[in-house]
């Protein structure tokens, strides 16, 4: 069955700009203070020198 | 989905898997994660005087620690290679709350301070660290612009015991320029903390030419002055070219001393003076009689004549936690 050319429009307008009409909808958004902890070392592990650590940081402010 | 962190006056909106402005806080499938959250970078044993808190238990030590970022970005900062880099490229410890709490007992500290970039980055773990020792009787301790929203702070004031609070400069153009921050909120942390009962003393460190005029230093002073009490301690610090500021010359010492002069002329009762060698200028006086009651050498302790608190010439009591 052919589409009448009004519809054809209708048709075509919805496939070009719905797609853009919805890109508008905000995304939905969470407003937050705390955050959750992360599970591990983001730039890896170093162990602790229990007898560094006693020396002063001096390099530190 | 987007996350908007509300932990301090950035309000980084994030997109899935952005990090915020201070490199510590990501946004991980929709969730805001404190990457760095139990994993210090630096952790030291250092004086309490280091931090620096001249009327909170003088000599004793202070557990360290700081993970890395930052949410200011001071041309001038003198920890940058940790404050400045992003998390993934620091190396860390492993360590836990509870951990960090049987360190500090082990190494014999009264106290833990969050320090070196700022506690506010790694707000959650300074939280919950904060509420162990607290139950444990070890006090916290925080060094911090202060650069944090009113909610977050009134609730971590809860277990805090002092602040350090750098006041960087009385300018909102200064804190734009040189530390990619502005003013006012810093301002209202000093008040929040203040009364939730904090023991806050201030930082100001001199940047020759950019915040050390009479009128800027004079109106920091006022403002300590009105907001915070002329018992606030007040520490001038002296600046050596660091980082994106090897530019300029260390502070004059002059300058300090000018600063110091402004301060005690604004009415403020104790003004000290860091990184400078004149022990008369990292010393405490009685501002009833004028008698040196804690002596210091920079940030060593060398001796109290307090007597409960109060000056053993003339009685007066003398702000601090002794
Ligand atoms: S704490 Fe970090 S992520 Fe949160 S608003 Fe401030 S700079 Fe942005």
């Amino acid at each position: 069955m052919q589409l009448a050319k009004r519809d054809f429009i209708k048709l075509l307008a919805a496939v070009v700009f719905l797609p853009r009409i919805v890109k508008l909808i905000p995304q939905t958004v969470s407003r937050v203070t705390k955050a959750a902890p992360g599970k591990r070392a983001p730039g890896g592990e170093k162990t602790v020198n229990w007898d560094k650590i006693q020396k002063r940081g001096d390099w530190l402010g | 989905m987007k996350v908007v962190c509300e932990l301090c006056p950035k309000k980084c909106a994030l997109n899935q898997g952005e990090a915020g402005n201070c490199r510590a806080r990501v946004n991980l499938d929709g969730e805001l994660v404190a990457i760095t959250y139990g994993f210090p970078c630096a952790l030291h044993v250092d004086p309490i005087e280091k931090k620096p808190l001249f009327h909170f238990l003088p000599g004793s030590r202070a557990f360290s620690i700081a993970t890395a970022g930052c949410n200011l970005h001071c041309l001038n900062c003198q920890n940058w290679e940790i404050s400045q880099a992003n998390p993934d490229q620091v190396r860390s410890f492993r360590m836990p709350p509870k951990q960090v709490i049987r360190a500090a007992r082990k190494l014999k500290c009264k106290s833990i301070a969050y320090t070196y970039t700022d506690p506010v980055i790694f707000y959650e773990y300074t939280l919950d660290t904060s509420r162990l020792a607290r139950e444990q009787g070890i006090r916290n301790v925080l060094v911090t612009a202060g650069y944090i929203n009113h909610k977050p702070l009134k609730e971590l004031c809860k277990y805090t015991d002092a602040a350090n609070i750098d006041l960087k400069g009385f300018s909102d153009k200064f804190y734009q320029t040189v530390c990619n921050a502005t003013l006012r909120p810093v301002l209202n942390s000093l008040v929040t903390a203040k009364e939730c009962g904090v023991e806050v003393e201030v930082t100001n460190l001199l940047l020759p030419t950019l915040n050390d005029s009479d009128e800027m230093i004079s109106n920091l002073c006022h403002w300590v002055k009105s907001n915070l009490g002329e018992d606030t301690p007040l520490h001038f610090s002296r600046f050596s070219p660091r980082y994106k500021m090897r530019n300029l010359p260390p502070t004059p010492i002059a300058t300090i001393e000018k600063a110091r002069q402004l301060a005690k002329s604004a009415g403020l009762k104790y003004v000290y003076a860091g990184n400078v060698l004149n022990s008369e200028w990292a010393s405490t006086f009685c501002p009833g009689c004028d008698k040196k009651l804690v002596r210091r050498a920079g940030v060593s302790f060398l001796g109290s004549k307090l007597k409960n608190g109060k000056c053993p010439h003339c009685g007066k009591a003398i702000e601090g936690v002794w």
